[in-house]
């Protein structure tokens, strides 16, 4: 994972960059393993056996790019940096899965999910793999698939 | 209410102790009430987050999962055993591999046991027990790194070679290419 972050002056780099890379680690979590499962209002998954936080062995290698450009408003220049390195991540992940032709809409993306989820067209997912158009494993959604040459636009 | 039960010896940190304790009682409390070392944290209770992790006989083992007994006749390293003046405490603290901290001394004795020099991949296999939900690891490896290189006082024998709570595939002091040319280069 690379990661790219203007986080104004940065004060206490290495700190910076420890929070930039912790926040990618977390948003990997969310994107593809940490699902909270509640039942009559309570997490029943609220171990660490069954609510899956990223390991050693689960995280890949993090580069991380500082972008810096102090910030005039902010003390000595400097702008947030917890929280915004975990805002990237799980699009990421999700827009690579739907590179693969599988119509990803939700997170965590678990295995599960993946399996479960529609193909998309050749057309939306620019691999030249036609589905024969029709919905896939785990269809009706109530979405048309031939939908999104629009979105992917934005 | 404990004085009757029969004493168990074993070695912390190097200092012979004796404790009346109910043998079932988990080593991670026994440590942190009966003896007052409170370096060693508890995260889940439930063997999943090594922030508990201790070194028995040289191996790296999650006290919150050992009952007391269990410790008898063993020698029993705490992070208080390192003295803050292991290369490992001073490369976290130098390299970013501490933040909020409760993984900390768990991190610090899990790579404490991995033996001098351990690969990247040892590093991540041997830590693979330890949560953190701070650092996303990398300030953990870069802390291991230096802590080999830029000291060279590693190896202070409280690893058991060959011995890890890791399973197969585990070659100790095997000298690998450690951290990957791409991540040498960060500043």
């Amino acid at each position: 994972v690379t990661t790219a972050q203007e986080i104004g002056k940065a004060i206490f780099p290495l700190g910076a960059r420890g929070q930039i890379e912790g926040g990618t680690a977390q948003g990997l979590g969310y994107a593809l393993t940490e699902d909270v499962i509640l039942r009559d209002g309570a997490m029943v998954n609220a171990q660490l056996t069954n609510y899956i936080v990223p390991t050693t062995l689960d995280t890949p290698p993090i580069d991380v790019v500082l972008v810096e450009k102090p910030y005039r408003h902010g003390p000595f220049g400097a702008k947030g940096v917890g929280e915004m390195p975990f805002d990237g991540v799980a699009p990421a992940v999700v827009n690579a899965i739907r590179s693969l032709g599988i119509d990803m809409r939700e997170i965590p993306a678990t295995p599960e999910r993946v399996m479960a989820a529609p193909r998309l067209g050749a057309r939306d997912s620019g691999l030249g793999t036609r589905d024969s158009g029709h919905s896939g494993r785990g269809g009706g959604r109530g979405f048309s698939l031939d939908r999104p040459a629009k979105r992917k636009r934005r | 209410m404990t004085t009757h039960h029969r004493p168990i010896v074993f070695v912390l940190n190097g200092k012979r102790t004796s404790l009346r304790v109910h043998p079932l009682k988990r080593l991670l409390d026994v440590l942190r009430e009966d003896c007052g070392l409170t370096g060693t944290k508890e995260g889940c209770g439930e063997g999943e987050c090594g922030a508990c992790t201790v070194l028995i006989d040289g191996r790296a083992v999650n006290a919150c999962l050992v009952p007391a007994a269990q410790a008898a006749g063993t020698k029993v390293v705490t992070i208080e055993g390192l003295k803050g003046r292991h290369p490992l405490q001073r490369a976290f603290a130098e390299h970013g591999g501490a933040q909020c901290g409760i993984c900390t001394p768990g991190m610090i004795m899990a790579a404490a046991a991995l033996g001098p020099r351990p690969a990247l991949s040892e590093v991540r296999t041997g830590l693979a027990g330890n949560i953190c939900r701070c650092t996303g690891y990398e300030g953990v490896y870069r802390a291991i790194k230096r802590a080999d290189s830029g000291l060279g006082t590693r190896g202070s024998g409280l690893g058991r070679q060959g011995q890890n709570r890791t399973p197969s595939g585990w070659s100790p002091g095997a000298s690998g290419p450690g951290l990957p040319k791409a991540r040498r280069r960060r500043t």
